[in-house]
């Protein structure tokens, strides 16, 4: 029984020292929607964000208010009956590089990925599936990604008057510089 | 003649109000957290401290609000041309996260770790870090 408890705590003990942890609380997420009548671009440069280069584990979590719009009104507009941040003030992506042993983290390179995971805005879940660029340099690592999502699938209350103005479907440019944790 | 005039009139004060609109309103920058009336004083750790014990009144309390803050710096950060002061929360797990205007940039470059500073900016909620952005310096406490 001890020699159990022994190699138990052994096998936790190698798990853990094997596991790294990359974290950013300073990841860029950008979206863009463009239609006839309007371009509208807005950042957020506060994305916290954790990648475990064992387990390919990926998420990432944002305040819907850190988002910085080219248009204050837009701005006001997104917060207030958009997005209604408010009542929802953060937006998650939990997921996995799918294909994770094509990544060498402990050795510069770039490396092309597929990201599968769920995304989830306003308490609506939906799955995402992407591919990212992972550059590793010099003990850093960074990924880079681009999604599409629609307002509508998330439940974004645009009124009829405002509904020429934002495009059915965003593009979301994701940038992460992590480090080690 | 009269309901000419009278149309000309209309169109004279919808183009007045509609260039109102545009110029106070849609063309106006981002308001200045310094001139706000409604700022609510706290301190960096009873901020986090609240923002962690009860999320949910915190972001109902402070979301989108100013805050003037006063806190020790513990770190600053330059990202594409833009400062973020960590003050002291005095818990491990996270900061003040303070994303200055670019406005303030030749007065942040010269602060340093360790200065207790005031910071007033919006309120964005807590991921980690409780979050203000837009922020102005409103002050250097001096201590002896």
């Amino acid at each position: 029984m001890k020699k159990l408890s022994v190699l138990l705590f052994a096998t936790v003990l190698t798990l853990t020292v094997n596991a790294q942890k990359y974290q950013t609380k300073t990841g860029n997420i950008k979206f863009y929607s463009k239609t006839d009548k309007e371009t509208i671009k807005a950042e957020n440069r506060k994305v916290v964000s954790a990648i475990d280069s064992t387990t390919g584990a990926l998420e990432f979590s944002l305040l819907m208010k850190a988002f910085d719009f080219t248009n204050d009104v837009m701005e006001q507009h997104f917060n207030e009956s958009y997005a209604e941040s408010d009542k929802f003030p953060k937006a998650t992506f939990k997921g996995a590089i799918s294909d994770r042993s094509k990544v060498n983290f402990s050795k510069d390179g770039t490396y092309k990925v597929n990201i599968t995971g769920k995304l989830t805005i306003k308490d609506v879940t939906k799955d995402i599936t992407t591919t990212a660029t992972i550059v590793v340099k010099g003990g850093k690592i960074t990924a880079t990604s681009q999604i599409k999502i629609k307002p509508k699938d998330y439940n974004f209350k645009i009124p009829a008057i405002a509904e020429k103005s934002i495009a059915e479907e965003l593009t979301v440019d994701i940038a992460m510089t992590y480090t080690k944790k | 003649m009269k309901k000419i005039i009278l149309i000309i009139i209309t169109i004279g004060i919808l183009g007045a109000v509609g260039a109102y609109l545009y110029v106070f309103k849609f063309a106006a920058g981002h308001e200045d957290p310094l001139k706000s009336k409604d700022k609510v004083y706290i301190n960096a750790p009873e901020l986090y401290k609240y923002f962690t014990e009860h999320e949910d009144s915190a972001n109902a309390l402070y979301l989108s609000k100013v805050i003037s803050v006063t806190g020790q710096i513990t770190s600053l950060e330059l990202n594409e041309n833009r400062y973020t002061i960590y003050l002291d929360s005095k818990d491990s797990s996270g900061a003040i996260s303070c994303e200055m205007d670019t406005t303030e940039n030749a007065t942040v470059r010269h602060m340093t770790e360790g200065t207790n500073v005031n910071i007033v900016g919006f309120c964005n909620g807590i991921n980690i870090d409780v979050s203000l952005d837009r922020c102005k310096l409103e002050g250097v406490i001096l201590k002896n």
